[in-house]
């Protein structure tokens, strides 16, 4: 799954929680990357997908657009090449 | 492997223009095909010739010219959803002869990089390829 929205709006960042699966890939594009600076949110969020066995990435240069460094070792930082890794490693691909 | 791209984000207010086209290059430059990019809903603003950004700027419509020329890429746009934006080609123009009235440009908006299709053709690039990846 795909989420490219900031984690302002809530929904953005939880509702993929509802339909993702234990194998599932969360991966945080464009504005979605902010949660990162948000600690609360994140570790919330953080933790519902480690107690489902999903897991997270966030797009580096996405990242580096806005600033943002990786303090979370649950989330791995790709770039473009593994983002095509990432939809090359699942069949589908959900843009949320 | 064969990748079907969707783009739905709008020219300039949103960023997938420019997240696609760096997907799709990765894709290609891993070894990858891209079957199409099909551009529906607002991602048909993504075609129009009329988009003059400031040279320091990314240039969205002219960058997805260059990779269709350089990868032999379809690059497809929604007609209806096109027609809804004001976005079509020469022969649209024409048939709505809408080059009748001296204010509108007897030119279509669209670039003739990109064809100008229905969904059908998104649906059958959907069955044909083995992943289908989404920009907002």
């Amino acid at each position: 799954m795909v989420i490219n929205r900031s984690w302002h709006e809530q929904v953005a960042l939880f509702e993929p929680l509802c339909f993702a699966q234990s194998g599932d890939t969360i991966l945080l594009l464009e504005d979605a990357v902010l949660a990162m600076q948000s600690p609360i949110t994140l570790a919330s969020f953080l933790a519902k997908c480690q107690a489902n066995q999903i897991s997270v990435a966030a797009l580096l240069d996405d990242c580096r657009l806005r600033g943002i460094d990786n303090k979370y070792p649950q989330i791995d930082l790709v770039d473009y090449t593994g983002y095509v890794d990432l939809v090359i490693a699942h069949d589908k691909q959900v843009a949320w | 492997m064969n990748v079907n791209i969707l783009v739905t984000g709008a020219l300039y207010s949103s960023q997938s223009a420019y997240s696609a086209l760096r997907f799709c290059q990765a894709a290609v430059a891993a070894g990858h095909s891209i079957s199409q990019v099909f551009f529906y809903q607002d991602g048909v603003t993504q075609a129009n010739l009329y988009s003059l950004p400031l040279d320091d700027e990314f240039d969205a419509v002219n960058s997805w010219v260059r990779f269709s020329q350089q990868t032999s890429t379809p690059l497809v746009v929604c007609v209806s959803a096109g027609e809804r934006r004001g976005l079509m080609s020469d022969e649209q123009v024409l048939e709505h002869h809408l080059g009748r009235n001296a204010a509108i440009d007897s030119n279509g908006s669209a670039h003739s990089q990109f064809s100008v299709a229905g969904l059908g053709v998104l649906h059958q690039a959907s069955l044909d390829s083995e992943r289908m990846v989404t920009f907002k």
